[in-house]
């Protein structure tokens, strides 16, 4: 077939380029080697924090506040789809982009054409959109061997063969008519695809699973909430709230090599009515540190206990190493839902510092110095059939939320989008929220405010001297990942569509360019042919389009500085040959 | 009087299909054309404002949000009824509640919408 000629000559003529430029290791399957040596792999981006810290720092220089300003498009594409808004992190191997769209369809685009190699369609049931809180989304994929993972929106986990995106294996990770789904990008640890769960809205009792990477076969399962008589189970009442108990998984965690450590976020507890579920409700909004191998806890922080507000702790714990009050430090670092921005120890779980990200605070009167515990201002706690409670600070959609910050350790700056917004809650009367699979556990209205004219704020936190650096503030919510790079550049989006660069020293905007549609997605930088590239996904969607209508898209665009882009030939319009065949006479 | 629950498994498919498709034959005579009998019938009211909440509320929230506000619909009742059942395939956001709402407790949302302006 003419489209396997191409894609035979294309990825001879990208193997051999690419083993020209780069080093060894990076034509072919990815290994664990090159999972675990991802950070000093400058050209790719191999999973979907970059590295296993999470930090999306990038290596490449040749992009600075000297030239960025001259960066234009080089090539774009369409996704085209149902616009659905899109909020992956591509990832990019061998000269292919890899990516997901919304509907957890996954494109496999050469960067040097723009042309769609394949691309996979999911086919879903009728009815999965009752399923899906915030829209139709979809964070990423992984990559291991000759095989690309997905987590289809229905939680089925697709191994699919890099080359030509058939499925090689799938594995049903849940029924998603009782709720479950999945929209997260996995995380491959050696031979581990670990996967983590949505539908802390729908009652979900919450795990992380781990699948073999060759065969699909399910290794471990380990639940968030325990069951009666395990460890945390008195933090529940005595009757069957456990079983719709929440702490969704459904951020991509982190992982720690030197100590073989996995570290996953969870969310809220379910159902909303706190009143219903009375104690601290372990593991939910909690930070877990497990064995990859087995899935066994080694250990938990909680942020907010008893969680009556939808302040999950999903985020992907940030790992790095530091220095604090002079000593040197293993840590972790988490901008939290609940406001405020957390540094702890990830060696055992132990509070370092908290900073207050958000004006206002209001559920709580005060984190303790030494435990980082929540004094809880029970005021701000919903009673069922009480009435309204408002307004909360901050609001459900969090001081900040899922997108992912970055972490600089030239600056020892951490960048994170930081929103300044309320809500008003409302828990209905005692007895009327029946559980029922699939349907929406909650149990209380909601209403989200504007508390000033501002509500985003583009922050840079001094890690080890425990302060803000900078802030750059903003009218609408900020609701894109960051990207920061050897070069001095960081990168993000915003609901306006407007793709960004700031100076990451100051916070300086040196750059924009207008996409069409807002950014809910996070942009990754690559190396290709000895160029520097920066690719983000633009496509409103998610919970920013709850608030502010926009032109709906889908776009993948790439930028660079004097970027390349090869058309010779290739092209994503491809003739129907029944419309219009070659003329024989 | 509640209204009674009509279960998909209960209405046969076959029957279930001629409810729907007899309905929009365009042109037909007005005794094809399917209203909502649980109008202004307070229990069935009751009745719909749970299952709103429960399965409409966190798209169409008080009065319209990521779904447009059903209380200011200008469907007729059978395309209101449709639209519940068979989703929105089209567009692609409003999902087919067919195999998990009895077209009764369609009528009963229809039913509350109907009575307030709001949520």
């Amino acid at each position: 077939m003419k489209t396997a000629l191409m894609r035979c000559v294309l990825a001879a003529a990208g193997m051999t380029a690419a083993m020209l430029l780069t080093g060894p290791g990076q034509a072919g399957p990815v290994t664990t080697d090159d999972l675990m040596k991802a950070q000093d792999n400058g050209a790719e981006w191999l999973m979907y924090g970059r590295d296993y810290r999470n930090w999306r720092y990038s290596p490449l220089a040749e992009l600075t506040a000297d030239n960025v300003a001259k960066m234009t498009p080089v090539w774009s594409l369409s996704t085209g789809g149902q616009f659905g808004g899109l909020e992956a992190t591509p990832l990019f191997h061998d000269g292919v982009l890899y990516f997901s769209a919304d509907y957890a369809r996954v494109f496999a685009v050469d960067a040097r054409s723009g042309r769609v190699i394949w691309h996979y369609e999911p086919t879903y049931e009728d009815g999965l959109n009752a399923m899906l809180c915030c829209g139709p989304i979809h964070r990423g994929v992984a990559l291991k061997d000759n095989l690309v993972y997905v987590a289809q929106l229905d939680a089925k986990l697709e191994a699919l063969n890099a080359a030509d995106g058939k499925v090689v294996w799938e594995a049903k990770i849940d029924d998603w008519k009782n709720g479950v789904t999945t929209n997260s990008a996995p995380l491959v640890v050696k031979d581990h695809v670990i996967i983590g769960v949505s539908g802390g809205e729908y009652g979900v009792r919450g795990y992380l699973k781990s699948f073999n990477a060759k065969t699909g076969a399910l290794e471990w399962q380990t639940y968030t909430v325990p069951a009666p008589g395990e460890a945390g189970s008195d933090t529940w009442p005595k009757d069957d709230s456990w079983k719709t108990g929440g702490a969704p998984t459904w951020l991509t965690g982190s992982y720690d090599a030197d100590t073989n450590t996995l570290y996953w976020g969870t969310g809220n507890p379910g159902s909303w009515q706190s009143d219903q579920h009375p104690g601290d409700n372990l593991y939910t909004d909690s930070t877990l540190a497990l064995d990859p191998e087995t899935g066994k806890m080694k250990w938990f922080y909680q942020y907010t206990p008893n969680d009556s507000w939808d302040y999950d702790a999903m985020a992907t714990p940030i790992l790095i190493d530091t220095t604090i009050d002079g000593k040197p430090t293993k840590a972790w670092a988490v901008s939290s839902r609940n406001g405020y921005f957390y540094v702890m120890d990830r060696t055992n779980g132990s509070f370092l510092y908290a900073l207050q990200m958000v004006e206002g605070i209001n559920w709580t009167s005060g984190l303790d110095p030494k435990t980082g515990k929540p004094t809880i201002n029970t005021a701000m706690k919903p009673k069922q059939g009480a009435g309204a409670v408002q307004p909360i600070i901050p609001g459900l959609e969090g001081g900040t939320n899922w997108f992912p910050p970055a972490y600089d350790p030239d600056l020892g700056l951490f960048f994170v989008g930081v929103n300044q917004w309320g809500m008003g809650l409302t828990s209905w009367e005692k007895g009327k929220l029946v559980y029922k699979p699939g349907d929406v556990f909650m149990g209380v209205d909601y209403q989200m405010y504007r508390m000033g004219d501002t509500i985003g704020h583009l922050r840079a936190i001094d890690i080890a001297n425990k302060k803000v650096a900078w802030d750059v503030p903003s009218p609408l919510p900020l609701f894109s990942g960051m990207l920061v790079t050897k070069g001095g550049l960081l990168f993000t989006g915003d609901q306006r569509g407007r793709f960004l660069a700031f100076d990451a020293k100051t916070g300086k905007e040196l750059w924009k360019f207008q996409t069409g549609s807002g950014i809910n997605a996070s942009p990754i930088t690559y190396e290709l042919d000895g160029k520097q590239y920066v690719a983000i996904l633009s496509g409103l969607g998610g919970d920013p389009s709850f608030y502010y209508s926009a032109p709906k898209g889908g776009m993948l665009w790439v930028f660079a500085v004097d970027g390349k882009v090869d058309e010779g030939g290739y092209y994503n319009a491809q003739v129907i040959d029944k419309m219009l065949p070659t003329y024989k006479p | 009087m509640r209204p009674t629950k009509l279960t998909p498994s209960a209405l046969s498919l076959g029957a279930l299909v001629a409810l729907l498709l007899g309905t929009f034959v365009p042109g037909g005579s007005a005794d094809e054309v399917l209203t909502n009998p649980y109008l202004g019938k307070p229990d069935a009211i009751e009745a719909g404002k749970q299952i709103y909440r429960s399965k409409c509320y966190i798209c169409h929230h008080s009065a319209g949000a990521r779904g447009p506000d059903l209380f200011a619909t200008k469907l007729t009742d059978e395309q209101f009824l449709e639209t519940v059942i068979n989703g929105r395939k089209r567009t692609g956001v409003m999902p087919a509640f067919g195999l998990r709402l009895s077209p009764d407790e369609v009528w009963q949302v229809h039913a509350f919408v109907k009575s307030t302006d709001h949520y």
